[in-house]
């Protein structure tokens, strides 16, 4: 087991405001965009070159970039990740580029009255499923492999006024007395994998997984003096789980399970000029479409303790 | 079907609002019945009758424009309740819209409005998602608003 001090920038959260380029207005990132966006996953990019010793590397990166469309319940995007990372026992490094289409598969209601919006106490009901798809060409530089890589995964949003439901879905919940909230994010959906190239025949060919998930983030808040709709943080658990099973096609490790669990603990020490937070993250797992994969037959685990910076 | 451009004063627009609605209502005829007719215009009092209903109505209230549109529009999107009011104009939409969905109840929000003033208008998913403060997303209903034909 390794551990790792790293300094982060937050890039997706800072403003771009009005003055802003268009064409920079419809860039994300996260550290992927093959799941549900609803919980924080900023980049990750850390890279240390130290003289006499060979560099080392923690990349999580994935760049999104939205494509013209009169749509309104659905997005197409180019995206690219690129995932690298030496301080685990087994070397990542992962280069994925494509595209995603994310589409809602209910329509919202339309209003009674567009006036009603303006009734404080007013709050549609709206309960969807949501699609998140991805094609992609992956070059893997450990395996030596080069394919194609899909996902079809789908999200569970639930959103009532809380005389009528006690939890949402996909949509932060909190406590009466406002000083909790938590998020729940259900996710299921398949993936297939075509390595059509390979420098062992160990990878080369074709599997299709079945892959069910749930991200839980949790934490203590407090009110906002500048915004009392959005309240601060003091603390925030994040868990994203995720199990993926080789349905059918060859198996790239020795097992057909492929658990993968991503926790976060944040403490928040500043709020202003910059949100400055601190904490631990645990990985353990594997992902064999992001390269992280089993290490002596087990799957992989590692600690990281980052001072995040937020603006 | 096209659509009728009514705006319904807010004291009518919901169920728990009637009450006081209809003691408001029956005062505002009440007001009306008084009106005249001199030169061809409608007055009551001194006023044309359009204004002194717009002026009625609220219609050019702060509490009933725009702005506070888009601000509700964006909190029941978030799936908050309160004042739009309170919902600072330089607040970053991805702190109030944490999902895929509610950007798309935004949408469906913010186009409603567009449409309800500009039968023409729309929004698109695209086009909310780039917005990044609330006054983007009020610029964007505004400009949107006033590329009406009318």
């Amino acid at each position: 087991m390794k551990y790792v001090l790293i300094i982060l920038l937050l890039f997706h959260f800072i403003p771009l405001h009005a003055q802003t380029p268009a064409w920079l207005k419809n860039i994300g990132i996260r550290q992927s965009f093959e799941d549900d966006e609803s919980s924080q996953n900023p980049g990750l990019f850390t890279i240390s070159i130290p003289k006499e010793k060979r560099a080392s590397y923690l990349v999580d990166f994935g760049l999104k970039y939205n494509l013209s469309a009169a749509a309104k319940q659905s997005q197409s995007s180019l995206i690219g990740e690129y995932h690298r990372n030496s301080i685990a026992d087994a070397p990542v490094n992962n280069l994925q580029f494509g595209y995603k289409f994310m589409g809602i598969l209910k329509k919202p209601e339309p209003l009674e009255n567009v006036f009603d919006l303006l009734n404080p106490d007013y709050l549609q009901t709206y309960k969807t499923l949501k699609l998140n798809a991805t094609a992609k060409y992956r070059y893997d530089q450990i395996e030596g492999s080069q394919g194609i890589a899909a996902t079809a995964m789908f999200s569970y949003f639930q959103q009532e006024p809380k005389s009528s439901v006690k939890t949402r879905w996909s949509s932060w919940n909190s406590n009466k007395d406002s000083n909790f909230a938590y998020l729940m994010v259900p996710e299921f959906g398949v993936e297939i994998q075509h390595n059509f190239k390979a420098d062992s025949t160990i990878y080369k060919g074709f599997v299709g997984r079945a892959v069910a998930g749930m991200q839980i983030s949790f934490g203590s808040i407090f009110p906002n003096k500048n915004n009392p709709y959005v309240p601060l943080n003091r603390w925030l658990l994040t868990i994203d789980a995720k199990l993926r099973y080789d349905v059918v096609g060859k198996e790239y490790s020795s097992s057909r399970w492929h658990p993968l669990i991503k926790t976060n603990l944040d403490f928040f020490l500043l709020y202003s000029p910059v949100k400055l937070i601190f904490g631990p993250a645990f990985t353990y797992g594997d992902n064999p479409i992001a390269g992280f994969r089993q290490f002596n037959f087990e799957p992989q685990q590692f600690w990281t303790i980052a001072f995040k910076v937020q603006k | 079907m096209k659509k009728e451009k009514l705006q319904f004063p807010p004291f009518l627009s919901t169920d728990s609002t009637h009450k006081i609605g209809n003691v408001a209502l029956a005062a505002l005829l009440n007001r009306v019945k008084s009106a005249r007719v001199v030169d061809g215009k409608i007055l009551i009092g001194d006023q044309e009758l359009s204004e002194y209903l717009a002026g009625q109505l609220g219609y050019e209230s702060d509490d009933h424009s725009i702005k506070n549109l888009v601000k509700a529009a964006v909190l029941k999107a978030g799936g908050k309740i309160g004042p739009p009011q309170d919902l600072p104009d330089s607040s970053k939409l991805s702190d109030v819209l944490t999902t895929d969905a509610q950007y798309v109840l935004l949408t469906s929000y913010l186009d409603q409005v567009v449409k309800h003033f500009n039968e023409k208008g729309a929004v698109s998913l695209k086009e909310a998602n780039a917005c990044t403060l609330v006054q983007d997303a009020v610029d964007l209903v505004t400009g949107k608003i006033n590329t009406s034909p009318l």
